[in-house]
């Protein structure tokens, strides 16, 4: 099993998606919320009655573009390569999906924590584990950067800003 | 209007607002200048911030950031060619030739008196031109209104960068999020399957996930890379008036062109130093230096990316329409505080766009000198270790997005919204139209229901009044226009 220095360059990940995979896909998505938009607006303009311009008029006509969009997007039309962004030219790639993953999931801890644990342990915690997560070694970043943090949030929020944490 | 400014810049110069426009300068700078991490996440992160500030100094300082920031891009585009902001791109063509020859601090001098002197010139246009534009705007009615937030999406969209469809999902995005909650016309309820949605999408929490969280998982991918380290250079204070006298042309001709280009909605800094960098190749008798080091190409890219910033400011004061992304949320900002950025602020809170017409003058000098005292400092801020910026950034997310209404709402609110920005992110939907949308949402279905409530239904009142009517014409030539760029894209790569 190879580990990852963290003083060597990555070599570049492997896509996810195609750049052909991520236009169909992004198409499919816009695709869905824009019929979901598009339903509900039909059901509110039928409430409305006879009221042409009722609260489902607008977002109406707009999900309707966006349906249109979708398609267009999930046929290729109106793109340049893929596009002219290189994101999309090159599809999707994830280039440290654990990383990422571990990031996110450590947020939606630290979210959770909100009521249950007091903040600032919760917030020099998170930092903790986020560095370390994210490949940092150094014990003096590691628990220096966890308790400047969140002594920071402690004087910027709670004392500059009075927010009840 | 003189009198207004006066009394603006005396308010500006009390020592609140003084004190708000070098805060915002000092983190305008040290944000700035790590990549990936511009003006407009900044401001995002930092709205919560101002909630408890008196809102002219609140949007003071945030003026002072943006313009900082937008300099900010500039120091590592020199120093390591690595761009700090995407509108410092042209920045590094120059600039960093300029560097590897040992004039790192000739090209940061320059970077930052052209910065200084186009955000002032951009600035005095921004005054000339943003009190008369409210005037006439005062006799817009919601058809012409409805025409010009259509006109705005429109440039954003077709001077994107993204293909045509995906700037129309992340435009008609934007403006579905906008429809969320109650209708502001009829009262009922729409797409909310709880109440908390009946308030609509917290726009501050949206953001700072559309943009900061999903910065900081984009973040997470390169954290292992290390930081590259800048070359030394020495001090900027000691540079002759002389250095200036040959690039003064240049400084001149990219501020006007800075200015002109930000006031249009969606193109912004990145196409303005553009198009400042491409016409002063043009004119120049030494095309072929550039990019090997010009210093004219350093003066153009700079002077007309800060000259944008006010130029986007100019249709956000004077007809609520915001000329960029980081206008946006800068709208976004005033409207927490409950102030409608348009042509009713000079008459509703004249204080306001006289503060920022004020804090433009006023914090261009102390940009320039705390950026020229500050250089080595700014430049050692991308040595900041990328997981712990990336752990900070997460933490002022949800914080401040708790600190909005102090409950736990507008933080899973922001959750989901980063999670969205990094989907978004990821699979090429640009984000910049999608918030420009978000925020002319309601502007744009209000007045274009009440247009047509007046008109009992009939749709030809766009074609019957003439400010419409040009407004719409406008519409349709961005739309030829874009259409045709993409043709003649289209066209060269099958070349």
């Amino acid at each position: 099993m190879t580990t990852t220095n963290a003083n060597t360059p990555d070599p570049a990940p492997r896509p996810l998606l195609s750049a052909r995979g991520a236009r169909i896909s992004a198409g499919l998505a816009a695709a869905g919320i824009a019929s979901w938009f598009l339903w509900q607006s039909l059901l509110l303009q039928g409430a409305a009655g006879s009221d042409a311009v009722g609260s489902g008029a607008f977002p109406g006509l707009v999900a309707a573009l966006m349906l249109l969009a979708a398609v267009a997007l999930i046929l290729g039309i109106g793109e340049t390569t893929a596009s002219d962004d290189a994101e999309a030219e090159e599809g999707v790639s994830i280039a440290h999906p654990g990383a990422v993953l571990a990031l996110f999931l450590a947020v939606v801890a630290l979210v959770l924590s909100f009521d249950r644990l007091p903040v600032y342990l919760a917030i020099a915690g998170f930092t903790f584990i986020v560095q370390f997560a994210l490949g940092e070694r150094r014990w003096a970043l590691l628990i220096g950067g966890s308790i400047a943090l969140a002594a920071l949030v402690w004087l910027l929020f709670a004392q500059l800003l009075r927010v009840p944490l | 209007m003189f009198e207004q400014l006066a009394l603006a810049a005396g308010h500006v110069l009390q020592l609140g607002p003084l004190l708000a426009i070098l805060i915002g300068t000092v983190i305008g700078y040290a944000i700035g200048a790590m990549p990936g991490v511009g003006p407009l996440l900044t401001i995002a992160l930092l709205i919560p911030f101002t909630y408890g500030m008196d809102p002219s100094t609140a949007v003071v300082g945030l003026i002072a950031l943006y313009v900082a920031a937008e300099y900010g891009g500039a120091i590592t585009a020199i120093l390591l060619n690595t761009p700090g902001e995407a509108a410092a791109v042209a920045t590094s063509w120059d600039g960093y030739p300029m560097a590897r020859k040992g004039e790192a601090a000739k090209a940061l001098h320059i970077s930052m008196i052209a910065s200084g002197i186009g955000a002032l010139i951009s600035a005095v246009l921004l005054i000339f031109t943003a009190v008369p534009l409210a005037e006439l705007a005062v006799q817009f009615g919601p058809s012409e209104y409805f025409a010009l937030a259509l006109l705005g999406l429109t440039l954003a969209v077709g001077l994107g960068r993204a293909g045509a469809a995906r700037g129309i999902i992340a435009v008609t995005l934007g403006l579905l999020l906008a429809t969320v909650g109650v209708d502001p016309i009829s009262g009922v309820p729409r797409f909310s399957p709880t109440p908390g949605l009946y308030d609509g999408i917290p726009l501050v929490a949206a953001l700072t996930g559309l943009y900061a969280l999903s910065e900081a998982l984009l973040l997470a991918e390169e954290a292992r890379r290390p930081a590259p380290r800048p070359a030394p250079f020495g001090s900027l204070l000691h540079f002759p008036l002389s250095l200036y006298r040959g690039l003064m042309g240049t400084i001149l001709r990219s501020s006007v062109i800075g200015f002109v280009v930000g006031v249009i909605p969606g193109a912004g800094a990145v196409i303005a130093s553009l198009v400042a960098y491409n016409e002063a190749v043009r004119t120049s008798p030494e095309p072929a230096s550039f990019g090997k080091g010009n210093p004219h190409g350093v003066a153009a890219a700079e002077a007309a990316n800060n000259a944008a910033v006010p130029g986007a400011l100019a249709p956000l004061l004077a007809l609520g329409i915001p000329g960029s992304s980081t206008a946006a949320v800068l709208a976004g900002a005033l409207m927490i505080q409950g102030i409608q950025p348009g042509p009713l602020l000079f008459a509703k809170h004249p204080e306001i766009p006289y503060a920022v017409f004020a804090s433009l003058i006023i914090s261009v000098p102390i940009m320039v000198i705390t950026g020229l005292a500050g250089a080595r400092l700014w430049a050692r801020v991308i040595e900041v270790p990328k997981p712990l910026l990336a752990a900070g950034i997460a933490v002022t997310c949800l914080v401040g997005a708790y600190s909005t209404t102090n409950d736990a709402y507008p933080v899973y609110v922001t959750l989901a919204f980063g999670l969205i920005g990094w989907g978004l992110r990821k699979w090429g939907i640009p984000l910049g139209p999608l918030v420009l949308a978000f925020v002319l949402g309601d502007m744009l279905e209000i007045n274009f229901r009440r247009a047509l409530m007046v008109a009992q239904g009939d749709l030809s009142i766009y074609l019957h009044r003439p400010i419409t009517l040009v407004l719409l014409a406008l519409v349709v030539v961005s739309l030829g226009l874009a259409l045709a760029r993409r043709h003649r894209a289209k066209a060269a790569l099958a070349d």
